[in-house]
């Protein structure tokens, strides 16, 4: 079959026209015809002598070609067809694609004729104009100076003429300008202004265009909105109209081709009228020139409109919501793992401040005689100081001297006492791990004050050993004096008969001197074996009074410094546990 | 030669509580010696000291009771007070057995102490006294020749002068000459003067 049109080949209205006609005919014969297409783009190429020459290398050229189906489009294709059929393929069946704007009489039915009939819907792009722009008064066609189909222009003004005064609107004519006057022109347009553009394919200067092309130039500097009659003019620049799809179109005479192919007695199909039109808009020109879409005539179709993320990917929406509710979900249940986590090792950190705090409570108990003789000391010494001014007071001339050494001895054992009361409740008052920086030299003192009472009455020398310039370490004060008395507290137990019983809390840095080795040391029996594996379990104790959490909390407290309480040695000589700590971080320089 | 009330030793590693109660032993009238330790106390002891011992009973070192016990086999057992921060009750106990005055804490209060202290120092007086009574007995006792120690031991225990003859082989007159010699060197006439003699010493040796 083959082809004749009258326009150019690259036009995109041709190229859909051809994609549809191309689809219809895959799906109703596949691969069975052979399709022949000439081009004979009579806009751009006038000379008069053009036609007679086409026709002759036409038949140079189909010379012995078979051709069942011509399809024409256009008067002078028609023509050409017809002097073919009758020359070179007598059977062939015409289709002819008739605007009903170009001129001339209706070809005389004959069997091998098929019409049909395309028009361009003037009338109606107008009227959804009108509906779109209610209080516009002017109306300006647009139109090339020449088109590749005669008559189409004139068509489209006789036709806008009409629709102008049914709709009661001034029309102007830009036709056969040069494109940079029409341009111009629209330029200055107010916005209320319905614009139609026919098309450009040449303008009053003679230079093509691909009509398509020129109104995207045109509708960029326009004032007001442009309104068309071609689909392919959607997304270049058209606001709308009552559009011609031309790729439809080439399915339905994809359909008639079809049908003339296959029908048994050579006949053409029945002629008829083409449906190939929509009504449709540019969302983004009406948003332009402050269009409303609800004043579109019902069953208008917009094109270009934002749309939703779920109009677009869908399927990616749901996948991607489908994934985000999963991980929402595994987010969520993470969250709440964690903070049950988080509460577990909440409630975990308070039992253990609790039981440490059980821990000393219960070391204060065994050095409750300690404390009291701690506190006596001076209040006895205030005691007697007071009974002693009291008597120097009685005396007829009163040693003013020696009553001052009295009262800022007074006040020395005051404070001493506070002291004494203030160590107390540190150690008595339930407190969570804090770490600061802790001067273990001044640690191992307060240690040893508060155990010096029981150490005496036990008769067992208590020492602290200290390197010199001892650095401090980052940690809890209260808890690492609680581990100290409750170590060296075990020592003083296990050295209980020991006539020579010696302890000594030591603080030194290791080799490395990245860490500070704490140590209590004491020259008792040593563990028996059968008891050092449960060494650090609770409630195990060997003591008739113990509650047997000692250890264990000595183990928590030293972990919870980054170290391990660990025994270095255990024998004849004597034991020796140790704890590693981190020295404090160095304060920043002021 | 001890122109005060009494000489007080006061023994406590505590040097504002030394301080107090030497302040206070020196108001009320008291001579006082300090030391920091039991054993500085006991190098400058010896057996013609007079006073008492106000000590703590923990101290290190030598401690309360330690110094209790060399104090007693020194051979002049200076009464001791103890006073301790927190006393417990074994070492309590055992200080007062092995015959402590009293034993107070040190926040007892100042008119407790104060008897303690009367009471040591009266107890070192009639120690003294004791002391100086046995010294002049037993150098009465030692002025008797063997014999006469014989005759006085028969004499002591009831037995009559023929007896005390036949049991040492010698004339009855021999023993009454005996008797009278010993009634002048002693001073003491009666029977019942040699045999208070004879307890004193023996008490005064066991």
């Amino acid at each position: 079959m083959l082809f004749l049109e009258e326009d150019d080949a690259g036009r995109p209205g041709y190229l859909a026209m051809m994609s549809g006609f191309r689809q219809s005919m895959e799906k109703s014969l596949p691969g069975m015809v052979a399709v022949y297409s000439e081009n004979l783009d009579l806009a751009r190429f006038s000379n008069p002598d053009y036609p007679d020459q086409i026709s002759q290398w036409f038949r140079q050229k189909y010379q012995g070609k078979e051709i069942d189906v011509v399809i024409s489009f256009g008067i002078t294709s028609t023509e050409l067809a017809k002097q073919f059929r009758e020359e070179f393929w007598p059977s062939a069946r015409i289709l002819q694609i008739r605007g009903d704007m170009q001129e001339g009489p209706l070809p005389e039915a004959a069997p091998h004729l098929a019409l049909l009939e395309v028009t361009l819907d003037v009338a109606g792009t107008l009227d959804a104009a009108r509906a779109l722009m209610p209080k516009a008064a002017r109306l300006v066609v647009v139109v090339g100076a020449k088109s590749a189909y005669a008559g189409m222009n004139e068509f489209i003004l006789s036709e806008a003429s009409a629709a102008a005064e049914r709709h009661g609107l001034t029309m102007e004519t830009l036709a056969g300008l040069s494109f940079d006057e029409t341009r111009r022109r629209l330029s200055l347009l107010p916005r209320d202004v319905i614009v139609l553009y026919g098309s450009i394919s040449m303008d009053g200067e003679g230079r093509a265009f691909i009509p398509r092309d020129a109104l995207a130039d045109l509708s960029r500097s326009s004032g007001a909105p442009i309104f068309g009659l071609s689909e392919t003019f959607m997304d270049h620049g058209m606001t709308g109209g009552a559009v011609l799809r031309m790729e439809e179109l080439g399915r339905e005479f994809g359909g008639m081709t079809a049908e003339a192919l296959m029908a048994p007695d050579g006949k053409a199909p029945a002629s008829r009228q083409s449906r190939a039109y929509g009504t449709m808009f540019d969302w983004r020109e009406l948003q332009r020139f402050g269009l409303s879409q609800r004043m579109l005539p019902a069953g208008a179709e917009i094109r270009f409109a934002p749309q939703s993320i779920w109009e677009t990917h869908r399927n990616t929406v749901l996948a991607g919501s489908t994934l985000l509710v999963a991980q929402s979900g595994l987010i969520i249940a993470l969250i709440i793992q964690s903070r049950r986590r988080n509460m577990a090792e909440q409630k975990v950190l308070l039992q253990r401040d609790q039981i440490a705090h059980v821990g000393r409570v219960s070391a204060l108990g065994q050095l409750a005689a300690s404390i009291a003789h701690e506190l006596n000391q001076p209040l006895g010494a205030i005691l007697h100081n007071v009974g002693a001014a009291d008597r120097l007071l009685q005396k007829a001339d009163p040693d003013i001297t020696e009553l001052r050494a009295i009262i800022a001895d007074i006040r020395a054992d005051d404070s001493r006492a506070g002291t004494v009361i203030e160590r107390m409740r540190a150690l008595l008052t339930r407190h969570p791990m804090e770490f600061t920086a802790v001067d273990l030299k001044e640690l191992l003192h307060e240690a040893a004050d508060l155990l010096r009472y029981e150490a005496l009455r036990r008769s067992v020398e208590l020492k602290v050993a200290t390197a010199p310039d001892l650095a401090s370490v980052r940690g809890d004060r209260v808890h690492l004096l609680q581990m100290v008395i409750n170590l060296a507290l075990n020592s003083i137990d296990a050295l209980d008969g020991n006539p020579d019983g010696r302890v000594v809390m030591q603080a030194h840095p290791d080799a490395t001197g990245n860490r500070i080795i704490l140590r209590i040391r004491d020259n008792a029996q040593g563990i028996p074996k059968t008891i050092r594996a449960s060494l650090f379990e609770p409630f195990h104790t060997t003591k008739p009074a113990g509650m047997g959490m000692g250890l264990a909390i000595c183990q928590t407290i030293a972990e919870a410094h980054d170290g391990i309480l660990g025994v270095e040695s255990s024998g004849p000589e004597g034991t020796c546990f140790s704890c590693s700590l981190h020295p404090a971080p160095s304060p920043a320089p002021a | 030669m001890i122109t005060t009330q009494g000489l007080v030793y006061v023994v406590d590693d505590d040097a504002s509580f030394r301080r107090s109660i030497s302040r206070l032993l020196s108001t009320v009238g008291y001579e006082v010696a300090v030391f920091n330790s039991g054993t500085a106390f006991l190098e400058q002891h010896c057996g013609h000291s007079r006073g008492c011992v106000l000590a703590d009973l923990h101290m290190p070192g030598c401690n309360g009771l330690e110094l209790q016990s060399r104090l007693a086999a020194s051979g002049n057992p200076l009464p001791v007070v103890f006073i301790s921060g927190n006393g417990t009750i074994p070492s309590t106990v055992k200080a007062m057995q092995n015959g402590a005055v009293d034993f107070l804490t040190k926040c007892a209060p100042e008119t407790d102490l104060l008897a303690a202290i009367a009471q040591a120092l009266g107890l070192d007086k009639s120690r003294h006294a004791r002391r100086r009574t046995l010294e002049t007995m037993q150098a009465l006792y030692h002025q008797l020749s063997a014999r006469e120690r014989e005759v006085f031991a028969g004499v002591i225990v009831g037995d009559l002068n023929k007896q005390i003859a036949s049991d040492l082989g010698i004339a009855l007159r021999t023993v009454k000459a005996h008797r009278t010699q010993i009634s002048r060197k002693l001073g003491m006439p009666s029977v019942p003067e040699w045999i208070q003699l004879w307890n004193t010493i023996r008490d005064g040796e066991i």
